[in-house]
C-alpha cells in the first residue's frame, strides 16, 4: 500500500531536482568527461583532419620540464599568495570577530566581504592603474618625498601577488571570521580566570578552534589561484607566464586543444588530490 | 463525521519497530486519547491515521473508507499541531479560511464559515491580526477552528496543550472538550500527560514500545489496569508482590494483604497495586479488621502541596507514596514509625504475566 | 575578548588599513574615469567625457546589452531550477540525496580555466559551438549552486508543520509550494536571485571561452581592450559595472539578512 504513493513523492521528488541536475551534467560533468577523452587525441576531431588515441599528450608534460616547471611555479603563487592572504587576513577577522561589536561588526564585515562579490576582472584593472609607471603611487611619493623616485611594479611578479592577494583576501577573512565567531568567549574567559597568558590562549585556545575555517580558507584560495590566468596576463605582462596562461594558450592562440586538454586535466587532478586530502577538514568547517 | 478503525498496523523506521500490530476503533464522535511515554508510537499511530506516513501492512478506514491509498490531502481529515503551525503570512481569517479557498468556496461562504468558526472558539474579533500577534492560547484556538471549519470527518491533535503553561492548559482542556462536543467530531489526540488525557477523553487508549498495552474509559482504566505499567503510567501506584494465596498475599515481611473478591479474575494477580490517595497514615495501630490491609512502615518526608499533603515513606526498603487533603490526617509525626492501611475494595488486582 | 586598549586600537587601525588596501585601487580607478588626461597624468582636471565616449562606443553598448539579457536569462533559469530542488531537498527524503547535493560543490570548486575549456570543447564536439546560448548554459550551471544554497539556508528557518498543516487541510502539492512555502522563501529566493545575476555579469573566465568573438559581454571587451593598452574609457565603464555589482550585493545581502528572520 505505500509504495504507491512513497512512489508519488518519488516521481514528485525526482521532477522538481532532475531539471537542476540535467543541466549540471550537460554544463559541467559531460564537459569534463570529453576534455577527458580530447586529451587523448593527437588532433581536435573538427573537420577531416585525421586523429588517432595517444597519450602523447600527456608524455609531453613529464618529458619537457617547461610544462612541470610552470606548474611548479603555479603552486609556488598558489603558496604565496594563500601566505599572505592567511597572514594579512586572520589577525583582520580577529579584530573584527572579537573585539568589535554590535551593528558596526555586520557593517564593517560586509564592507571586507563586499568587493568579492564585486567583479574580479575590474578589480585586477584598478590595480593596473595603480601600478602602472607614472601612475598615482609615482605622483603621492612625489608629493610626499623631496626627491625624484619612480615605482614601476606593473608587469612584475609583485603585481601578480598584490592583484591575487587583493582578490582573495575576503575569501579567507570570511572563513575564518564564522570560524571565530563560533568560540564562545567563556572558554577565553575561563582560560584567563586560570591565568593564562595572553601568547597561551591564541596559541592553545583560539587558533586550535579556528583551524578547520582557516585551513578551508586557505583550501578555496588556493585552487583558483593556482588555476588563474587573467591575473597574471593583465599584471604579469611578460613575467606572467604560468601554467594557467599556457592553457589559456591553447585553446585561444595555438589552438591545440588536445594538449590543452590534457593540461587542463593535469591541473583538474591536483585541484582534486588538494580537495580530497582538505575535504574531512572542509566538512569540520561548514 | 465518521469513526475510524485501524487494524493490524505495523510499522518499522529502519530497525526501530514503532508500532507493532496496533488495532483500534474510534467510535463516531468519540473523544479518544493515545497515551504513551515518548518513543511509544502514539504520534506515529496519529500520523499513520492523518496519512503522513504510511504503515508497512495493516488498513485505515474512515467511516466506511479504506484511505491506505488516499494522500493526506484528500484524506478530508482536520489537524492541529504540536505548535499550531499558523501561516505567517496569512492573517487570523486566512489562515481559517485556507481549507475553504482550497475547496474553491464563494469568498461569501468563506467570509460566513471564518467567522462562525472564529466565533466558536470565541475568537471572533482577531480576524484581521497576523499569528504572531496573539498569545499562545489565541493561536491554540485558531488552529483548532481552522482543523474543523472544513468540517472534518475525524479531528487528529498531536500534543495540541504541550506548549501551554500550566493554568492555561487547564482552561484550554475546559474550552476543547466543550468545542467537541458542540461539534460532535471524532476526535483523537496524542499525549504524554496522563492527567490531559484522563481529563478529556471519552476512552484512553495506552502505547508502549509500539504495542497497544490497554483500552477504556478513563474509569476504567484508573480502576483496573492490565499490568504494572498501565498502573504506573495512568495515574501514580504502590505495587505490592508476594506468594498469593486464595484471597490474600503474604508479603515478604509476613503480613498480608487482600484484595475484593468481585475483582478477582479467574487466575490469581499477579501484584496488588494501591493508588496513593487509598491509603490512610495513622501514628497507632489500627484495630484488625478483614477487610482492611494494614502494614507497618516509616516516614521518610512530608511534602505540602497547599490543597494536598504528600507523603513519603518506606516499607521494607520500598518506597510508598500517600496523598491526602491537607487537614485530613492529624497527629502524624514527620518522621518514625506509623501504620498504612487501606479498605481491601481499594486493592487493584493485576494480572499476572 | 577584554583586551588592552592600546592593542585594541591597534587592531582597528589595522582594519583600517586592510579597508584601505581593499578600496583604494578601486576609489583610484573610479576618479580617474572623470579626469581629463588620455594618459591618467596628475593633477586631475575633471570631465565627464570618457562617460559620454561610452555612449557612443557601439561595441562596448553591444557588449553591456548582451551581459544584462544573458544575466537575467540565467537569473530566471538557475533560481527556477535551483528554487525547485531546494524545495525537493528539503521536502522529500530520498537515497543518494547526499551525493547529489555534493555534486553542487565541482562547479564551486573547480578553477573556472578547467570548466570553461571543458564546456568549450564539449560545446564544440556536440556542434552548439560558441555564441550566447553556450554562454547562457555554462552561466547557468555556475549560478545553480549558489541559488541551491542560498534558498536551503532559507529553508532551515521554515517549520516543516506548516506545509503539513496545508496539506491536512486539503491543499494539493503546487498549492502548498504556492501559498506557504514560496511567501516564507520568498526573500532567500529574490537573494539567491541577485546572486545568479552578479555570477553571470561579472563572470570573466567562461564567458572569454564560450562567447563569439564580436559579439562578447562586457568583461571579454574590457579584457581584450585593456591587453590593448589602457584608457580612461575602460575606467568610466568599469566604474560602471563595479558600481552595479556591488549595489547588487548589497541588495542580496539585505534579502539573505544571513538567517536572520525578516
Amino acid at each position: 500500500m505505500s509504495s504507491t504513493l512513497a512512489r508519488r513523492d518519488g516521481l514528485r521528488a525526482a521532477t522538481m531536482i532532475s531539471p537542476a541536475y540535467i543541466w549540471l551534467t550537460v554544463a559541467v560533468f559531460l564537459p569534463l568527461a570529453a576534455m577527458l577523452f580530447f586529451s587523448f587525441l593527437s588532433e581536435a576531431p573538427f573537420g577531416d583532419r585525421e586523429w588517432f588515441v595517444t597519450a602523447a599528450n600527456y608524455m609531453e608534460f613529464f618529458e619537457k620540464g617547461f610544462y612541470l616547471k610552470l606548474l611548479v611555479r603555479s603552486l609556488t603563487l598558489g603558496l604565496v599568495v594563500t601566505g599572505f592572504c592567511i597572514l594579512i587576513g586572520f589577525p583582520c577577522a580577529f579584530v573584527l570577530a572579537k573585539t568589535i561589536k554590535g551593528r558596526w561588526r555586520e557593517a564593517l564585515f560586509l564592507l571586507v566581504i563586499l568587493p568579492f562579490w564585486s567583479n574580479s576582472l575590474v578589480r585586477i584593472f584598478s590595480w593596473a592603474i595603480v601600478l602602472r609607471g607614472n601612475g598615482v603611487i609615482d605622483s603621492v611619493l612625489d608629493l610626499i618625498l623631496p626627491f625624484e623616485v619612480s615605482v614601476n611594479l606593473m608587469f612584475s611578479y609583485p603585481a601578480i601577488v598584490i592583484g591575487l592577494v587583493h582578490s582573495y583576501l575576503p575569501y579567507v577573512i570570511l572563513t575564518s571570521y564564522l570560524a571565530l565567531q563560533a568560540i564562545d568567549d567563556n572558554l577565553i574567559d575561563a582560560a584567563r580566570s586560570m591565568g593564562a597568558p595572553r601568547r597561551m590562549i591564541l596559541w592553545r585556545i583560539i587558533i586550535p578552534l579556528a583551524l578547520p575555517g582557516l585551513i578551508a580558507g586557505a583550501v578555496l584560495i588556493f585552487v583558483p589561484v593556482v588555476g588563474s590566468f587573467m591575473e597574471p596576463r593583465i599584471l604579469g605582462g611578460r613575467s606572467g607566464t604560468f601554467f594557467g596562461t599556457v592553457i589559456e594558450d591553447q585553446f585561444v592562440a595555438v589552438f591545440n586543444w588536445p594538449l590543452g586538454a590534457a593540461l587542463s586535466f593535469i591541473l583538474l587532478g591536483v585541484v582534486l588530490l588538494i580537495l580530497a586530502v582538505s575535504s574531512p577538514v572542509l566538512r569540520r568547517a561548514q | 463525521m465518521a469513526g475510524v478503525r485501524v487494524a493490524n498496523i505495523n510499522k518499522h523506521f529502519g530497525a526501530m519497530k514503532a508500532l507493532d500490530d496496533v488495532s483500534l476503533d474510534f467510535a463516531d464522535g468519540e473523544f479518544f486519547g493515545l497515551l504513551g511515554p515518548s518513543g511509544s508510537g502514539k504520534t506515529t499511530l496519529l500520523r499513520v491515521i492523518a496519512g503522513f506516513l504510511f504503515a508497512d501492512s495493516g488498513s485505515v478506514v474512515i467511516g466506511d473508507q479504506p484511505v491506505e491509498r488516499v494522500p493526506v490531502e484528500k484524506r478530508e481529515i482536520g489537524m492541529v499541531f504540536q505548535n499550531y503551525a499558523l501561516f505567517p503570512n496569512m492573517s487570523i481569517a486566512d489562515n481559517v479560511g485556507f481549507g475553504l479557498r482550497v475547496r474553491k468556496q464563494s469568498r461569501a461562504e468563506i467570509a460566513r464559515n471564518v467567522a462562525q468558526a472564529l466565533e466558536l472558539v470565541q475568537l471572533g474579533h482577531l480576524g484581521e491580526r497576523r499569528p504572531h500577534q496573539l498569545s499562545g492560547g489565541q493561536r491554540q484556538r485558531v488552529a483548532l477552528a481552522r482543523a474543523i471549519v472544513t468540517q472534518p470527518r475525524v479531528l487528529l491533535l498531536d500534543e495540541p496543550l504541550s506548549a501551554l503553561d500550566k493554568a492555561l492548559r487547564v482552561d484550554m482542556q475546559i474550552e476543547l472538550k466543550r468545542i467537541q462536543r458542540e461539534v460532535g467530531i471524532t476526535t483523537i489526540f496524542v499525549t504524554h500527560d496522563q492527567e490531559e488525557a484522563l481529563t478529556l477523553s471519552d476512552r484512553i487508549g495506552i502505547l508502549k514500545d509500539g504495542r497497544l498495552v490497554q483500552t477504556g474509559t478513563p474509569h476504567d482504566m484508573y480502576h483496573a489496569p492490565v499490568n504494572e505499567f498501565a498502573a504506573g503510567f495512568l495515574g501514580e501506584a504502590n505495587i505490592f508482590k508476594g506468594a498469593v494465596g486464595a484471597s490474600a498475599m503474604t508479603l515478604a515481611d509476613g503480613s498480608t494483604i487482600r484484595w475484593a473478591d468481585h475483582q478477582q479474575d479467574a487466575r490469581p494477580p499477579g501484584a496488588i497495586a494501591v493508588r496513593p490517595e487509598s491509603v490512610i497514615v495513622s501514628a497507632k495501630r489500627p484495630d484488625e479488621h478483614p477487610h482492611m490491609n494494614c502494614l507497618k512502615a516509616s516516614i521518610r518526608q512530608k511534602i505540602f502541596a497547599g490543597p494536598t499533603v504528600t507523603y513519603l515513606l518506606e516499607w521494607q526498603d520500598q518506597p510508598i507514596k500517600i496523598l491526602a487533603k491537607e487537614g485530613e490526617m492529624k497527629d502524624i509525626p514527620d518522621a518514625g514509625d506509623v501504620w498504612i492501611n487501606w479498605p481491601a475494595e481499594k486493592s487493584i488486582a493485576i494480572p499476572a504475566g | 575578548m577584554a583586551m588592552g586598549r592600546f592593542l585594541e586600537r591597534l587592531g582597528r587601525v589595522y582594519l583600517g588599513v586592510v579597508l584601505a588596501f581593499l578600496y583604494v585601487p578601486i576609489l583610484v580607478m573610479a576618479v580617474m574615469s572623470f579626469n581629463q588626461s588620455e594618459f591618467y597624468q596628475l593633477p586631475i582636471r575633471f570631465t565627464t567625457g570618457w562617460y559620454e565616449k561610452l555612449w557612443n562606443n557601439s561595441e562596448i553598448l553591444n557588449a553591456a546589452w548582451s551581459s544584462v539579457w544573458i544575466a537575467c536569462t540565467t537569473t530566471v533559469i538557475a533560481t527556477t531550477l535551483g528554487t525547485a530542488a531546494a524545495i525537493a531537498f528539503f521536502r522529500y527524503e530520498f537515497r543518494g540525496k547526499v551525493i547529489l547535493q555534493a555534486l553542487l560543490f565541482p562547479p564551486i570548486a573547480i578553477p573556472w580555466l578547467i570548466t570553461g575549456t571543458a564546456m568549450l570543447i564539449f560545446f564544440f564536439s556536440i556542434g552548439l559551438g560558441r555564441g550566447a546560448p553556450a554562454v547562457i548554459i555554462g552561466h547557468v550551471a555556475l549560478a545553480l549552486p549558489y541559488v541551491i544554497v542560498v534558498v536551503t539556508a532559507r529553508l532551515r528557518t521554515f517549520d516543516p508543520q506548516l506545509e503539513e498543516a496545508a496539506r491536512s487541510l486539503g491543499a494539493s502539492s503546487w498549492e502548498v509550494t504556492r501559498s506557504v512555502t514560496l511567501p516564507w522563501i520568498a526573500s532567500g529566493i529574490i537573494a539567491g536571485a541577485l546572486f545568479a545575476f552578479a555570477v553571470s555579469f561579472d563572470q570573466f573566465v567562461v564567458s572569454y571561452f564560450l562567447a563569439e568573438p564580436g559579439d562578447s559581454t562586457l568583461p571579454v571587451v574590457i579584457y581584450t581592450a585593456i591587453r590593448k593598452g589602457f584608457t580612461p574609457e575602460i575606467n568610466a565603464i568599469s566604474t560602471i559595472i563595479i558600481v552595479i555589482s556591488m549595489s547588487l550585493m548589497l541588495l542580496a545581502a539585505r534579502y539573505a539578512n544571513f538567517g536572520g528572520e525578516r
